[in-house]
């Protein structure tokens, strides 16, 4: 393993990103500091009381396999594990859990104590200090200045951050924090590329005020299966969630006051989350659905607020109030804190290389929120790749993880490539390699890069080790484990007689033949994990496609090998119209295939740059 | 670097009445003005005298003057209408050669037209066939391609192929929202179909179209002395030939390209059949005319008339590609009522025979889409990624869109998303000298 030896590196920002990247930095042996208005709001949930999902609960999992905290903290607070697309195939289920949320805290603050070469220290960053164009330290409000290496900033929505309610408006990072505007005229100061985007919740409920009686239910899975590849099994209580409705009344209720709402109103400009619309959009633009689902999610085991997810909402609070109780089982429901909106400033992630650093501003890492996504997941994997980052910051290297080793390389090019228009969040629809990158084998993908970058401890090193060398025995067993037309039979398997021997894997890749019929009879099967039964379940569903996916990949990695250089005169190419030219610069590809995947680049364009690149005019 | 200036004569070699030379890039308004004494307004013809750089009289002639990027390259462009003889265009060369100006190589033109963003590729592809355009139906076909008809098909499938996966998509990312239905991928299969029937089609049509690219063989058999070589130059005399035969290398048979009522045909006279050879050389030339006749788009069976019916190893060719042709009907009163009676003394029956021929080359060679080698590859591999997503419907959804996911990337580079470069290569490698 590597050590960054006399680095120090500076996060700003104890959220979801801050702490996976102090605890990257610091695992990579940089010096690390966290600094954060609070030390008691390390891990605080701003919003929905739950990690993972679909696409989100696979960048857990690479988070993890990177040695990340996220996946043991939830596994440490987590209240209701369920396997989401459990019906679905391998690699599309994504593990996902409710959180307590102060167990949530206490866990994730309990993991950065532990954490060697790190310190916590609060304060608030009011600007940044550079020296001969590198950014060298912070300068915190009380006057202090630390210097260090490298920083990265983790604000999330604190840059300039103003909460809309109804008519009001109150500057803030979050509900009670105050926002950070030294720092966002700072930002702006650098000339970088800006833009609003804006965020809402939910009115949080008072549980005891819930007629729970009268709702549908959903339970926790009956076996939750642990997020970290560290855990063994989980040992908190699980709990259900309550279901119910929105109706006509309280569409009519949110229809009419419509006027009073900053959304509508006009005062907020900033763009919100297309797939996560609050009640008001989804009254206005789905206005032929009689209802909507909402999820009653418990914040904690001895909390008694209830997260009503399903209606973000910026209301003034009386009709919250009046919309809340028209709904069926929360018609005495106490709104223990009203919804709101956030509008809060971000960065044009185009602006940063593929290691999170501003080109602009060399020794400046940005990672989470303020990079344009939503999310705890997205904004944590973002973090732990930018601490590494800062921790390898003028040593040449650089640590990224590309699009078809796993989603966080998704997440990160598209960052990169795209910029965002909307608040970005991860879908398994986003990855084109989704067959390979799945929650299951986020290990095999990850741990062993992240042992050579140096940002996996020794523990997990050694437990991977073990781990990886049973799951080829596994394999090489299913492979090599055949049966007879007749013996196949014996155990109930119906295949065509034709004297050919099928492997356990041939037999699991059967339309009707599942793990539960073969478990019976097959030892090392009824004892493998849920990840290894996962993994033979892809071996033997995928197979056919793994290939051609291998094949892609190659040709993926083929464009990518050819390299533009950061100079490159994108100006220069004549046939290229000026609104491609200006993308270009923007993103700034430093390989082929990334120039590929800017918005609106034609295959003419990518043609033309291709000729271009190799100097190709002078045919002879 | 700086970019070369090309030039070129762009209207073929050897001796003609008038040639055109075609310069191209940043020097081309230097040279001219230096060649001729000025420029002229853009795209106007003007008459000049041509010196070479010691003042000596070259040609007289027209210049044509296209500043970029509004000319075929997108560079500036100049053309020069000369007299077409080789003493012209070499002292042309050396006088542009000495002005540091090189002369093109293969494709260099449209290569410079394809990095100003002039063509895409499925353009040029285009291009190279309308080059080759022999007669009026390649000729409209190609310009189909030249003007991205293949291209706007591809896309349109792609776009439908992922608004297919979209749907699928759906039920992958959202499992925990209501409202998206559970059989997905059955509101996912008309879209899936149309475009895998559309694919299917065009893949069907491309045989014909080849056919009209690449020309339509046609082939005369019949025994010794039935009038083959007489109806073989009949056909030649009546069409218009492109070019003239150059057959005789052997002496089995004898080829011609004609013009067939707009349709390119490589005619194919044959060495005589017979039942049995009497030596071993005849025995091969009857081998080499079954090989042409197995082969044919189009099978011309001569049997004189009066002969009675054909004998049985003749009788046996007699399909739906063939047409049976009673010659010599000048010397016979009582006509064939089952077949073509023919005369190449009295011309009888050779206009019906030139329809009916027609006809089935209007049902063989169907103008279309005629992708290249290249794209028909790319368009099987599309088709045979759809073809599996019933059967991956069934395991799962996040499969299906995987053949969809597929399916559209073979498009994508069917339209050049990524051409490696040994494809660019291939492409402008088949243009000639100057274009
Ligand atoms: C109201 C609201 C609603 C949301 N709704 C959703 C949702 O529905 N779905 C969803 O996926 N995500 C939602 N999110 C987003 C999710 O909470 C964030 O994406 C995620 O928490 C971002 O993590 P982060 O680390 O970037 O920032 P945060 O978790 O916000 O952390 C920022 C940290 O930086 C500290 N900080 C800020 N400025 C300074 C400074 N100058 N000096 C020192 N410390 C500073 C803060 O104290 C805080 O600890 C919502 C967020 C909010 C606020």
């Amino acid at each position: 393993m590597k050590h960054v030896p006399d680095k120090r590196v500076l996060v700003v920002g104890g959220g979801h990103a801050g702490c996976e990247a102090a605890a990257a930095a610091a695992r990579m042996g940089a010096d690390t500091l966290l600094v954060t208005h609070r030390a008691d709001t390390i891990g605080e949930m701003s919003c929905n009381p739950a990690i993972g999902g679909v696409g989100k609960g696979h960048l857990v999992r690479e988070i993890d396999a990177l040695d990340g905290l996220m996946a043991r903290a939830i596994d440490q607070a987590g209240i209701q594990f369920r396997m989401l697309n459990a019906s679905k195939g391998p690699a599309v289920r994504g593990p996902r859990s409710q959180a307590d949320r102060k167990l949530y805290r206490q866990a994730m603050q309990s993991l950065i104590k532990a954490q060697e070469h790190l310190t916590v220290v609060e304060g608030g960053v009011e600007d940044i200090i550079v020296k001969e164009g590198r950014c060298c330290g912070v300068l915190l409000a009380s006057g202090e200045h630390i210097e260090a290496d490298a920083v990265v900033v983790t604000t999330g929505t604190f840059l300039r951050g103003m909460i809309h309610r109804g008519e009001e408006r109150t500057p803030a990072g979050r509900l009670g924090e105050s926002p950070s505007v030294g720092l966002g005229d700072r930002l702006e100061g650098l000339g970088l590329p800006m833009g609003r985007l804006k965020t809402g919740t939910p009115p949080r409920l008072a549980s005891s005020t819930i007629d729970w009686d009268r709702l549908e239910t959903q339970e926790a899975d009956s076996q939750p299966v642990p997020f970290s590849f560290l855990t063994a099994s989980i040992q908190v209580p699980q709990i259900a969630c309550g279901i119910t409705h929105t109706n006509a009344s309280t569409h009519q209720i949110i229809q009419e006051n419509l006027h009073r709402t900053a959304t509508y109103s006009g005062a907020l400009s900033g763009k919100g989350p297309r797939y996560c619309p609050s009640i008001e959009d989804k009254v206005v633009r789905f206005a032929d659905k009689p209802s909507h689902q909402i999820f009653l999610e418990p914040e904690g085991l001895d909390d008694d607020k209830v997260y009503p997810n399903g209606i973000s909402n910026a209301l003034p609070t009386d009709v919250q109030q009046s919309f809340v109780h028209s709904i069926v089982g929360l018609e005495q429901a106490v709104l223990v804190e009203p919804g709101y909106a956030i509008e809060y400033d971000y960065v044009d992630p185009r602006a940063l290389t593929r290691e999170l650093e501003l080109r602009a501003m060399p020794g400046l890492f940005l990672a989470g929120q303020i990079n344009g996504t939503t999310g705890y997941e997205e904004a944590a994997a973002q973090g732990l790749v930018a601490g590494a980052n800062a921790a390898l910051s003028g040593s040449g290297e650089g640590f990224s993880v590309d699009r078809s080793e796993g989603y966080i390389g998704v997440l990160i090019d598209d960052l990169v490539t795209l910029g965002v228009s909307e608040p970005y969040r991860m879908f398994t629809s986003r990855a084109e390699y989704r067959l390979s990158l799945r929650a299951d084998n986020a290990d095999d993908r990850l741990t062993q890069k992240g042992i050579d970058a140096g940002v996996v401890g020794e523990e997990r090193a050694a437990l991977f080790h073990v781990k990886h060398s049973n799951w080829q025995k596994l394999l090489s067993w299913s492979r090599e484990t055949k049966l007879t037309p007749p013996q196949a039979e014996t155990i109930g398997i119906r295949v065509k007689q034709d004297g050919r021997r099928r492997s356990v894997l041939d037999l699991l890749s059967l339309p009707d033949v599942g793990l539960q019929e073969l478990d019976k009879h097959f030892e090392s099967l009824a004892r493998a994990s849920t990840d290894e039964r996962a993994k033979l379940e892809a071996e033997a569903t995928y197979a056919g496609f793994i290939d051609r996916q291998t094949a892609d990949i190659q040709a993926y990695r083929q464009e990518s090998a050819m390299k533009i250089p950061a100079d490159f005169p994108f100006e220069a190419i004549n046939g290229l119209s000026s609104e491609l030219i200006e993308r270009l610069k923007k993103t700034r590809p430093t390989d082929l295939g990334q120039a590929a995947r800017v918005e609106g680049i034609t295959p003419a364009a990518l043609s033309l740059l291709l000729v271009h690149l190799k100097k190709l005019p002078r045919v002879a | 670097m700086t970019q070369p200036t090309l030039f070129a004569r762009a209207s073929g070699s050897g001796r003609a009445g008038v040639a055109v030379f075609r310069i191209s890039g940043p020097l081309a308004a230097h040279a001219v003005r230096t060649l001729t004494g000025g420029l002229g307004k853009p795209r106007y013809a003007r008459r000049v005298e041509v010196r070479d750089t010691d003042g000596s009289f070259v040609d007289d002639g027209l210049s044509l003057w296209f500043p970029a990027p509004h000319s075929f390259t997108g560079d500036d462009v100049v053309e020069l209408q000369l007299h077409g003889s080789p003493a012209v265009t070499q002292r042309l060369a050396s006088a542009l050669e000495e002005l540091g100006l090189e002369p093109a190589g293969p494709g260099a033109f449209t290569m410079q037209a394809f990095a100003n963003g002039k063509l895409d590729l499925t353009q040029a592809e285009g291009l190279a066939e309308l080059l080759e355009a022999e007669t009026k139906r390649q000729h409209e076909q190609a310009i189909g391609n030249y003007r991205g008809a293949l291209r706007d098909r591809a896309d349109n499938w792609r776009r439908d192929l992922i608004a297919a996966m979209a749907v699928l998509d759906a039920a992958v990312d959202f499992p925990d929202e209501e409202g998206v239905p559970e059989d997905v991928a059955q509101r996912a299969r008309p879209a899936v179909d149309a475009v895998q029937a559309s694919l299917t089609t065009t893949l069907e049509q491309a045989a014909g179209a080849r056919r009209l690219a690449e020309g339509l063989k046609v082939v005369i058999i019949g025994p010794p002395n039935a009038g083959k070589s007489s109806l073989f130059n009949a056909l030649l005399r009546s069409e218009r030939a492109i070019v003239s035969d150059e057959a005789g290398t052997t002496r089995d048979f004898i080829s011609a390209r004609l013009e067939w009522d707009g349709y390119l045909v490589e005619l194919t006279d044959t060495a005589g059949l017979r039942e049995d050879a009497t030596s071993p050389v005849e025995q091969a030339g009857i081998d080499r005319a079954e090989g042409l006749a197995a082969e044919a788009d189009l099978l011309v069976i001569c049997w004189p008339s009066g002969e009675g019916e054909l004998p049985d190893w003749l009788e046996r060719w007699r399909g739906p590609q063939s047409i049976v042709v009673r010659t010599k009907a000048d010397q016979i009163a009582q006509l064939s009522a089952q077949d073509l009676s023919l005369s190449v003394i009295t011309d009888v029956g050779l206009d019906e025979l030139r329809a009916l021929a027609a006809s089935r080359f209007a049902e063989l060679a169907a103008p279309g889409m005629a992708p290249t080698q290249r794209q028909a590859a790319l368009l099987s591999e599309a088709l045979s990624s759809l073809c599996e997503f019933d059967r991956f419907a069934l395991v799962a959804p996040e499969a299906a869109a995987e053949c969809l996911r597929a399916a559209s990337r073979s498009l994508e580079v069917l339209t050049g998303r990524i051409a490696p470069d040994d494809i660019l290569d291939d492409i402008f490698s088949s243009f000639c000298i100057g274009k």
